[in-house]
């Protein structure tokens, strides 16, 4: 398509740094595209992932301590635990509002903020869960008073029944009561006593249970009371005073409502636990939130940095790939334009060395070939002297020439008369023999009217034989006659034949005679023209000889003008050497000139050679010139011969300055000077 | 009886020429011998009829015998003769000119010089012959001229001719 070495050196120079810097700004907007890619990507960070992790943490704190709180509750079951774990409940509500504001700013949260509606969610619930703790306390709170409440009143009535009865039977055995009395009396204090110390033992065992939070225990307890029932039935069946059954009753009744207050608080205890479990899963789950949120802030933050530091480290290397191609480039264009101007110019001086050092040469030849021309210019003025005498030699034969000539055209011209008189006495002799010829033919007719006759002789002679031969013996003389008369016919008709026969022979002989005198006739025409012929060749002859003569002297003159101009080329030969000797200096002049167009391009490392080349050729030059003026062609020669010699090894032992191939069109060109 | 023959056939005979054979007639059947005249054609006559003549106010039919003969044609020249006969047809005396080659002479030929005609075969009319002539070292053919001219033909040619004969005379 295009060629680079063909371009101009501008263009090339342009083209090289052009795309250099082409390649930099690539470079240089690849660089701040990515730059500002990273920039947005670490205001992300800032902006939005770290206030994002920053609320979860928040979140995640405000959280821990409201369970913590929370689980004091479990354990205190206090007023002020359970406004604690409400306060950071709330804080933590508040929290999650504030960061779900926050995700909420953003685009593609969806992840973190389904999360943190499910962790809201669970919040609520465990906040349910805490309220309904809280009533259940109350009510175990409420259950438990009732029951101790039920339990003093059991023990009062039993302690007082048990004093009542220990009056009775003091007043007894004061007054002597009778001994079945007494026992009973004293059966009935047992029983109260008994009954008194299980009661005793199952509340120690109830709160035993309680402090252990064994709720199974609690339960279990409740049917060792049982037996107290049987005792007081027993008891009933040996009491009679009222009072008595009704404090009975009463005790039996309390009781009753002991043992289900006891088994209430069983449940409610279950219950509460049960809420516990539930809440501490609730918590559970949401703490597992709590970390998966932080963890999924903290890893968007890693996976972002990583974005980050992998788009940086794109960027670094792309820079650094830009920035060394650019230098590779711009190193390359630089070889490449240094080269393609350098390589040209070296060329075109190394050209101009060569052409020098053949102008040199050349300039040597023309002077040596000057000489030659004046010496050979004397040559030939003798030899044109010499030419002129032989000239003065030839025109005197040329004129004995002309006068044999013209003898000879003479005599050419008598044998032409000589021909001419032959020729037309042999047409004479042709008229004699056509008019034989003419006679000839007319013996011919004749011969043939008499043969004619004859044969109608004959005819007659037949029919004379016939009339004689019809008139029988009267006819038989003048069938004798007839006879006669028919040998007489074909006699003369034999005669006639023969008679024929020789006049043809004449024919023939005076027909063959007609064509010799016919071929001699034309071999004398033969002769007649040649003969004209050699007589018009004479004439001309005679005539060319004279101008031959005339031309002679012409050439005489020539030659003497001749004489004068090689005279004149002998001084101009003489110029033109001394002209080649100016031009071998100019030469020296350009051989210097180029040197230091060398040492220009190539430096001061190769110009020494060059000097010493060039310094030879001076050397050379002032040798010619020395030589010069002795005008001796062969001594220039032997002077011209060795320096371009000696010029040659120099030069050749470094660099090839002269190849046969740059030598030969060059003195073509100085020829053309 | 041959020896009959023989005399009857001894005399004078006219010979002539047909190609290079010689042919005799009994001198007493010739009537003329002419050189070549103009001859007259007559349309719807035979090949070998050439037409007729006027001899001397007399119209005599012409056959060239070459033709009749079956031989080629020659064209007529200064020798070329014309040998008027008398033939006797249906009883009378007719004249006819016969075309031959050139005439010869006229030769007496004895009768032991005269053989009876070869008998070839068949169907050949050697009754147009009636002998052969032997003369010196050649043989001349004797031809019967009325058995030539005896055959319907020449009974139509002539009876369509007699009138004019008639009104000539």
């Amino acid at each position: 398509m295009f060629n680079f070495s063909k371009m101009k050196l501008s263009l090339k120079i342009a083209l090289g740094i052009g795309l250099v810097v082409m390649l930099f700004v690539v470079l240089a907007v690849y660089t701040v595209i990515n730059l500002s890619k990273i920039n947005n990507d670490i205001t992300d960070l800032s902006v939005k992932y770290a206030p994002i992790v920053e609320g979860v943490a928040a979140v995640e704190k405000a959280y821990l301590e409201a369970n913590l709180y929370s689980k004091a509750y479990v354990i205190r079951a206090d007023e002020n635990s359970y406004k604690n774990a409400e306060k950071y409940k709330n804080k933590t509500n508040e929290d999650i509002h504030k960061l779900e504001k926050l995700v909420n700013k953003f685009q593609n949260m969806n992840a973190i903020s389904n999360k943190l509606e499910d962790f809201e969610n669970l919040l609520h619930e465990g906040e349910a869960l805490l309220k309904n703790m809280k009533e259940k306390n109350i009510e175990l709170d409420k259950l438990m008073a009732e029951g101790n409440e039920y339990g003093k009143a059991l023990s009062y009535d039993l302690t007082i029944y048990s004093t009542m009865q220990a009056q009775k039977l003091k007043k007894g055995l004061r007054s002597g009561d009778s001994m079945d009395i007494i026992s009973r009396r004293v059966t009935k204090m047992l029983f109260a006593n008994d009954s008194l110390d299980l009661i005793k033992t199952y509340r120690i065992n109830v709160l035993n249970a309680i402090l252990k939070n064994d709720n199974k225990q609690l339960k279990d307890n409740t049917a060792s009371l049982d037996k107290i029932y049987s005792d007081v039935d027993m008891i009933l069946a040996m009491t009679t005073k009222d009072v008595d059954i009704t404090r009975l009753n009463k005790i039996k009744d309390n009781l009753k409502k002991y043992q289900q207050t006891i088994l209430n608080i069983a449940q409610a205890r279950l219950k509460l636990d049960e809420i516990e479990q539930n809440r501490e899963n609730v918590a559970n789950r949401a703490l597992i939130f709590t970390e998966a949120l932080s963890t999924s802030g903290i890893n968007s933050i890693k996976d972002n940095s990583t974005k980050v530091a992998k788009v940086q480290t794109q960027v670094k290397d792309f820079v650094f790939a830009g920035l060394f191609i650019c230098i590779f480039l711009a190193t390359l264009g630089c070889l490449v334009v240094v080269n393609s101007i350098a390589k040209p110019i070296n060329k075109i001086v190394k050209k101009l060395d060569d052409s020098s050092n053949a102008v040199t040469d050349a300039s040597g030849k023309i002077s040596l070939s000057s000489q030659q021309l004046a010496s050979g210019s004397a040559e030939q003025a003798s030899s044109i002297e010499e030419t002129s005498s032989t000239l003065e030699e030839s025109s005197s034969m040329v004129r004995q020439n002309t006068e044999n000539t013209n003898q000879a055209a003479g005599l050419a011209k008598q044998t032409k008369f000589a021909a001419d008189k032959g020729y037309a006495e042999m047409n004479e002799m042709m008229g004699s023999m056509q008019e034989i010829k003419k006679s000839s033919d007319e013996i011919g007719k004749i011969i043939k009217v008499i043969d004619e006759m004859a044969f109608q002789t004959n005819i007659l002679s037949l029919n004379a034989a016939v009339e004689a031969a019809r008139a029988g013996e009267a006819g038989k003389g003048f069938a004798v006659v007839a006879e006669e008369v028919r040998s007489l016919a074909q006699r003369s008709a034999q005669a006639a034949k023969d008679t024929a026969e020789i006049i043809e022979n004449n024919i023939h002989l005076s027909e063959q005679g007609v064509s010799v005198a016919q071929r001699v006739n034309s071999s004398l025409i033969e002769i007649n023209d040649q003969a004209q012929k050699v007589s018009d060749l004479l004439d001309e002859v005679s005539t060319a000889s004279q101008e031959q003569a005339q031309g002679i002297s012409q050439i005489n003159n020539a030659i003497s003008q001749m004489e004068q101009i090689v005279q004149n080329n002998a001084t101009t030969a003489e110029q033109g050497a001394n002209a080649a000797d100016s031009m071998s200096a100019q030469a020296v002049n350009m051989k210097t000139i180029i040197n230091e167009l060398i040492i220009m391009i190539n430096g001061a490392n190769q110009n020494t050679v060059v000097d010493r080349c060039s310094a030879a050729t001076a050397q050379q030059s002032k040798q010619v010139q020395n030589i010069k003026p002795v005008q001796a062609p062969k001594k220039d020669q032997s002077a011209h011969k060795p320096v371009s010699k000696i010029k040659k090894d120099l030069c050749s032992n470094n660099t090839k300055v002269v190849s046969p191939e740059d030598v030969i069109p060059l003195e073509d060109d100085t020829e053309g000077f | 009886m041959l020896e009959l023959q023989v005399n009857s056939q001894e005399g004078k005979y006219l010979t002539f020429y047909l190609g290079n054979e010689d042919y005799g007639i009994p001198i007493l059947k010739v009537k003329e011998i002419i050189g070549m005249m103009d001859i007259t054609y007559v349309p719807r006559t035979p090949e070998f009829i050439k037409g007729v003549i006027n001899l001397r106010g007399k119209i005599i039919p012409i056959m060239d015998l070459r033709l009749k003969f079956g031989m080629d044609e020659k064209d007529y020249n200064e020798r070329t003769c014309i040998v008027v006969v008398e033939v006797l047809i249906n009883g009378s005396q007719r004249h006819l000119g016969i075309v031959v080659d050139t005439v010869s002479e006229v030769m007496n030929i004895n009768g032991k010089d005269i053989e009876p005609p070869p008998q070839f075969g068949a169907k050949i009319d050697e009754n147009f012959l009636t002998g052969m002539g032997k003369v010196k070292d050649k043989v001349v053919m004797l031809l019967d001229i009325e058995q030539i001219v005896n055959s319907e033909e020449f009974v139509a040619l002539f009876n369509n001719m007699r009138e004019e004969e008639t009104s000539i005379v």
